[in-house]
């Protein structure tokens, strides 16, 4: 009897949790799976959701513009999520020695991860800019080139930009993380291996990075989920070019949601999307038990 | 069942709602007095309700323009003749984010009154969902004759009218006058051609590198390029007459190939690529005198701004340019651009329908501020330089009054209007797409305008 009443009264306190849990969480993914098969203007209500079973799914393997997202989304996971894992476990390894103004540089590579990425962006969208852009000017006067790379309007260049700001804002978190992890590998190791006349590169390989892999093996999850979820930093930089070379699927989904009013159509383009995280998400489980040690 | 929807979706969209930083709240707060007796007999019986100072309620009024931009004087005015009733001003962006946070404040109910929206896109849209007030009848029973109070009566869904086409855009050239005078032209044009246009161009081209100043430029908006058939065929360029897209158009070709040429390789356009990619636009560049003149529609609202663009030359004013003389000119008099409409739930109706009436008939006036310009066939524009500069004499200091009465206040003869817009956000967005790959030297102007007229094709198909 004492046990149901403690039940009860637990589900009570759990109650407006839930109602909060499945009123943003549960029925939005639901709903926007029901609306993947459906085609809808919101504004036409209810009466106006129109079932047409998989009309959607099957326009999206034709839809160039979708597919180039697709492209693009995986040229900035494959580029940003090593690069910035790299410059931030060297940064790691570097400040985590005696180094001066230690602290002060931590908190310089980490300011850009806790600043607005609007704000960023903006930034970075004037320092390529192709008129007086910093960027520019120093090409334009320093190394004197004549023709000036049209950055956001050049297919082969426009994602440069894009790319390198999100490197940017990544190290600092990544940093981090990274030596907090590098503190907690046993310094006895490193004697040990001074002890046998291994050089600092064996150490490296041999010691720090079998002993960091479960932190890499997370920052990968995590910047992958990031870089497939890119939106803000693509929007405010692509904003009024007919983006096509540089768009992301997360901002093509917000167009054709928001812009188009195809409230179907994106609700399918999500679902590819979802699909893509999870199974790249699967594919890095089955995969770290090669290359992380626990 | 619909409000319950929304309240899920206003959940779900609140980034699009409250990602829209240029939203701006202000009140004007009625005036105590009762309104001045002039100020009401001025004004036509017909245009005013039985015993205005009996009216009262407040009316959440929604619009693009700021309350600087002319919208606090207009309230004002409407408070002189209805002082027990509140206007509410609300000021939203414009913009794709903008129309979806309006969109979901009329979906969700209870937020707006009276809206002025702007394109024929955002209108039947909104219309043809059912957010705004039916409103032939109550135009009926007051006796305003659409056609005759606002131009034209083509903006109707389902045989009704939701809206009154109240706010326009003139579509002219802006000139720096003192550029033109170097390059040796005295007169502004009374109508010219795009070969004189380009001509002109041509010779008030200076400098080099950063310090060049192009003699011309079209408008940063990407679709400018179509314009020249909106001058030509005078409605629904995108459109022909059978349902389907128009890019095949040669006209289309023409004025494409004509603009790439002006500004990729004879340089004396400012780029459009350089428009989109540095996100700036065409105001700036020439109140920056980057440019010596520019294709634009509303060039007034910033060179009155004196402090943010402290400009030290008079602009002139010149007509859209034609393709030969003699050709009549659908972008020379005001064309339609903005509607006020009443919406579906709005809440104190007398006091609305009282606004609504007086924004779109006398109030339309402060419009002008915004560069934008009142349709309303009684609208008095002697006084207009009076309500955008404070007076001739200031007018004087920045721009030429002769032309600019002639070409910007110009209501003679037919203007460009639109009366369908099947699957037009999307056509947008191929428009810009092929444009800038066409600008970008990634395909050939055939080529693009071949893509568009497949793409669009299917777009209105879809749409359908």
């Amino acid at each position: 009897m004492k046990a149901h009443k403690d039940t009860a009264t637990a589900y009570a306190f759990l109650l407006p949790t839930l109602v909060i849990f499945f009123t943003l969480v549960i029925f939005p993914v639901l709903f926007s799976l029901f609306l993947s098969f459906t085609k809808w203007n919101f504004l036409s209500g209810w009466n106006g959701i129109k079932l047409i079973g998989l009309d959607n799914y099957a326009k999206l393997r034709t839809d160039i513009k979708f597919n180039q997202a697709v492209v693009n989304t995986f040229v900035y996971a494959v580029t940003v999520v090593p690069i910035s894992i790299i410059c931030a476990l060297i940064l790691a390894y570097a400040l985590n020695s005696k180094v001066f103004m230690k602290n002060f540089l931590r908190l310089c590579f980490f300011i850009p991860y806790i600043s607005s990425m609007v704000a960023l962006a903006a930034v970075f969208k004037y320092l390529f800019r192709e008129i007086n852009g910093p960027i520019n000017l120093i090409l334009e006067n320093v190394f004197r080139l004549k023709t000036l790379p049209q950055w956001f309007t050049d297919d082969h260049l426009s994602k440069i930009p894009i790319i390198t700001l999100l490197v940017w804002t990544s190290i600092g978190y990544e940093l981090i993380i990274y030596m907090a992890s590098l503190q907690n590998i046993s310094k006895s190791l490193y004697e040990a291996a001074d002890i046998d006349g291994a050089s600092a590169a064996t150490k490296f390989w041999k010691i720090t990075v079998p002993l960091i892999s479960p932190t890499t093996f997370y920052l990968v999850i995590v910047r992958l989920i990031g870089t497939f979820k890119l939106f803000t930093a693509v929007n405010i930089m692509t904003y009024g070019t007919a983006a096509r070379a540089n768009t992301s699927m997360v901002v093509r989904i917000y167009g054709d949601a928001f812009g188009s009013y195809k409230f179907g159509y994106a609700s399918a383009e999500s679902w590819v999307l979802f699909i893509i995280i999870l199974a790249i998400t699967l594919i890095q489980f089955w995969g770290q038990k090669k290359w992380v040690h626990y | 069942m619909k409000k319950v929807l929304m309240v899920v979706l206003m959940a779900a969209a609140c980034f699009a709602v409250f990602a829209n930083g240029s939203q701006e709240k202000s009140s004007a707060a009625p005036s105590p007095v009762a309104a001045p007796a002039q100020s009401v007999a001025k004004i036509a019986p017909k245009y005013l309700e039985d015993n205005p100072q009996a009216i009262t309620g407040t009316v959440r009024f929604w619009t693009a323009f700021g309350g600087s931009a002319g919208m606090n004087d207009m309230i004002a005015a409407f408070n002189k003749i209805y002082p027990n009733v509140k206007v509410e001003l609300n000021t939203y962006s414009n913009t794709s984010d903008g129309n979806v946070g309006v969109d979901t404040a009329l979906m969700a109910g209870g937020k707006v009154d009276v809206l002025q929206t702007f394109g024929q896109n955002n209108t039947s849209r909104r219309a043809n969902n059912g957010l705004f007030l039916d409103i032939t009848d109550k135009l009926a029973k007051d006796g305003l004759d659409v056609k005759k109070e606002w131009g034209s009566d083509k903006y109707v869904f389902d045989g009704k009218f939701y809206s009154v086409p109240m706010g326009g855009l003139a579509y002219y050239v802006a000139i720096n006058m003192d550029d033109w005078r170097k390059a040796g032209y005295t007169d502004l044009p009374k109508e010219w051609t795009w070969d004189e246009y380009l001509e002109a161009s041509k010779k008030m081209t200076v400098g080099e590198g950063d310090k060049k100043i192009y003699g011309g430029s079209d408008y940063h908006s990407i679709n400018y390029f179509t314009y020249p058939v909106r001058q030509v065929k005078g409605y629904d360029a995108y459109y022909k007459d059978d349902g389907t897209s128009n890019f095949d158009d040669p006209l289309m070709l023409e004025a494409l190939k004509r603009e790439i040429k002006a500004e990729v390789t004879d340089k004396i356009w400012f780029p459009l690529t350089v428009y989109r990619s540095d996100s700036i636009q065409s105001q700036v560049v020439y109140c920056n005198h980057q440019v010596a003149s520019v294709i634009i529609p509303n060039v007034i609202r910033f060179i009155r701004d004196t402090k943010k663009y402290p400009v030290t030359w008079q602009t002139g004013f010149a007509p859209y340019p034609v393709e030969k003389k003699g050709q009549k000119n659908y972008l020379a008099p005001v064309s339609v651009f903005s509607h006020a409409a009443i919406t579906h739930d709005c809440k104190d109706m007398d006091a609305a329908w009282a606004f609504f009436k007086f924004f779109s008939t006398y109030g339309a006036i402060y419009l002008v501020p915004a560069g934008h310009m009142p349709t309303w066939s009684g609208t008095d524009l002697k006084n207009a330089v009076n309500v955008i500069f404070g007076s001739e004499e200031n007018a004087a200091k920045l721009v030429d009054i002769e032309s600019m009465n002639r070409v910007v206040f110009n209501y003679s003869g037919d203007a460009y209007i639109e009366t369908t817009s099947k699957g037009i956000s999307d056509i947008e967005k191929i428009v810009n797409q092929y444009t800038l790959d066409a600008h970008a030297g990634k395909t050939t102007p055939e080529e693009a305008l071949k893509h568009m007229k497949a793409e669009a094709d299917q777009a209105i198909k879809d749409a359908q």
